[in-house]
């Protein structure tokens, strides 16, 4: 990738500026929503290999135990233990995440680019459709795969997956616009480069950085998302670990044992949390023209 | 000219939305009638439900049919309730509509007071407290700040049920007892987003050179907020508060059944365990063109007053 192709204002893009370690360091923001991420992304790769009990295994004479120093969190109504369920939890979060926001955002990328680089009637069928899916809320668009389909993980990815489709075609497409009137893109239309190189060359590296932020966010959605459809019951099925799940299970403990209805809930708030700081702190570091403006 | 065009967009989107729901739910491979019998069912009684639900006929031709009872205003049988679909949903809708206008107006009244207090102590504490508050608010999971709400007031103060509606004839003030904590847990997330929104735009605002122009020319602080500020800010904010509407139509799924209300979304929800894809194809549908009716009005009210639309489109 030539480097004299990429925008000088929009610091960032390709390679990481000089010192944005530094500055990331300095922004409070992100360091606190990177910290967070990291723990969950931590805490699931830790159960993999290891959790303080079995997040499966069932032991009724140990149900609803309130925390001790064996079960930190306590146990739940089959005496699973909680901390465990959590950590393991983490995983489907992740997963589905990566798996809905790939989906969406490259999907979304492809169609963005084409529709920016297209114009003309490309362009306004692509911007149509996703009206239409911007009509139906995602937890619509799950309720409508799991009738059809049956419940299941898959179905709530899917429909994640194809709710992202059109937020990242739209940005792209947004984006995209705007570089293609740029002069380094004139300059390189009017050197003879075709619509396809141009955009792999120059569009493309040139909103890395939005769609890098987008992700952030999207996934963050998603993890809510997911735990909202699990806590429905057209997520995430037993035995498979799920902090929506978990809180739909605790709600009928809620006056025997209230603590198992909290932690679920902290651990979505702080992955949650950690996503949406990291995100806004990517959108200052990666783009200062924005961070300027705020 | 603008509104023929809006007009047609919105057909034409309500159109496109019924053309998805059939293809997924009566196209895709999946048989409906043995989903709902169950794998274990006979196939006398498989081919029977089959022959009921007209599943032997050609697809465009249910299709069709199932357009055409629409705009007859006929829904269908629901296959569990036996009741008409039109029925069912009325019903479901004098607990749903006012769950969500509740808390709609609660999270526009929260979020306007926050957003124009953060606003106007740009970098101050309290900005810094407001800007704290929408960030929890947009991690918090609306359906467990509900259980937070019932394990408090139900559980711990004893001051409500954990959930459940008497119904409107056993009396107005039981009812909006019983809506308030859902309400609360609906606007919290919605004035979180709407905060944000507010808060930017009367930023953006002020920054612009007539509000400049109007304070140099001697007008106070506070008259030029109301008059030149507010004015200009307030109409995209109150328009993204109206696209919202989708939002709060899908949250309001998930907290019925955070608090058993017997609206819309414990209708679908039921449907979907039951099989019942009368139901849940006509609910989505509706649910969708209530989110398509609300887009249209609240761009056309936005054209009204904003003439800038109405010439670029």
């Amino acid at each position: 990738m030539s480097t004299a192709a990429t925008d000088p204002d929009l610091a960032g893009d390709g390679a990481p500026p000089q010192g944005f370690i530094r500055r990331a360091m300095r922004h409070r923001a992100f360091v606190i929503g990177f910290a967070l991420t990291g723990g969950m992304v931590l805490s699931a790769l830790v159960s993999l290999l290891w959790t303080p009990h079995s997040p499966t295994e069932i032991i009724i004479a140990n149900r609803l135990k309130p925390p001790t120093a064996v079960h930190w969190l306590g146990t739940d109504q089959f005496g699973r233990d909680i901390l465990s369920m959590i950590m393991a939890g983490a995983q489907t979060s992740i997963v589905v995440g990566l798996i809905a926001v790939s989906l969406g955002g490259i999907f979304g990328l492809a169609l963005g680019l084409w529709a920016a680089a297209r114009r003309g009637w490309t362009e306004d069928l692509i911007m149509r459709l996703s009206d239409l899916t911007f009509a139906f809320p995602v937890i619509l668009i799950a309720i409508l795969l799991t009738a059809g389909w049956g419940p299941g993980i898959t179905n709530a990815i899917l429909a994640l997956g194809v709710i992202n489709i059109p937020i990242f075609a739209r940005l792209v497409r947004g984006t995209g616009i705007a570089m293609w009137e740029r002069e380094f893109v004139q300059a390189a239309r009017s050197a003879g480069k075709g619509r396809v190189r141009i955009t792999f060359e120059h569009i493309l590296p040139n909103i890395t950085s939005v769609v890098v932020v987008q992700a952030t966010i999207s996934f963050a959605i998603a993890i809510l998302a997911e735990a909202a459809l699990s806590y429905l019951g057209v997520g995430s099925q037993p035995p498979d670990p799920s902090w929506g799940r978990m809180l739909s299970e605790s709600q009928n403990f809620i006056f025997l044992s209230p603590l198992i209805a909290v932690w679920p809930g902290l651990a979505i708030v702080l992955s949650v949390l950690g996503l949406n700081l990291m995100g806004d702190g990517l959108r200052d570091l990666l783009d200062p023209r924005l961070a300027r403006q705020r | 000219m603008f509104l023929a065009r809006r007009f047609l967009t919105f057909l034409v989107t309500i159109w496109g939305a019924s053309v998805i729901i059939f293809l997924m739910l009566e196209v895709l491979p999946g048989d409906p009638a043995l989903t709902m019998l169950g794998v274990d069912a006979p196939d006398s009684a498989v081919e029977a439900l089959r022959r009921d639900l007209g599943l032997d006929r050609p697809a465009t031709e249910r299709y069709l049919s199932w357009i055409g009872g629409l705009f007859r205003g006929e829904l269908g049988l629901s296959y569990t309730y036996q009741v008409p679909v039109t029925e069912l949903i009325a019903q479901r809708l004098e607990v749903t509509l006012p769950l969500a206008l509740g808390a709609m107006l609660l999270a526009t009244l929260v979020s306007l007071s926050l957003g124009i207090f953060a606003a106007t102590n740009h970098n101050k504490v309290g900005d810094y407290g407001v800007i704290g508050f929408s960030q929890l608010g947009l991690a918090i999971p609306d359906f467990w700040f509900g259980i937070l709400l019932i394990i408090l007031f139900a559980v711990i103060l004893q001051w409500t049920s954990s959930g459940g509606f008497p119904g409107w004839d056993e009396g107005f003030w039981r009812c909006i007892q019983a809506l308030l904590l859902p309400v609360f847990t609906l606007a919290l997330s919605l004035s979180a987003i709407m905060t944000r929104v507010t808060r930017s735009s009367v930023l953006e605002v002020a920054r612009e050179d007539y509000v400049r122009t109007a304070r140099a020319k001697g007008l106070s602080r506070r008259a030029t907020l109301w008059r030149h500020v507010l004015r200009n800010a307030l109409i995209p904010v109150l328009t993204i508060n109206g696209l919202l509407f989708a939002n709060v139509l899908a949250g309001t799924i998930v907290i019925e059944n955070v608090f058993a209300l017997p609206g819309i979304g414990k209708l679908i929800f039921g449907a979907i365990t039951n099989r019942d894809l009368m139901v849940v194809k006509n609910v989505v549908l509706i649910l969708g063109a209530m989110v398509m009716v609300v887009n249209f009005i609240v761009d056309v009210l936005y054209a009204v007053v904003d003439p800038r639309i109405r010439i670029h489109t």
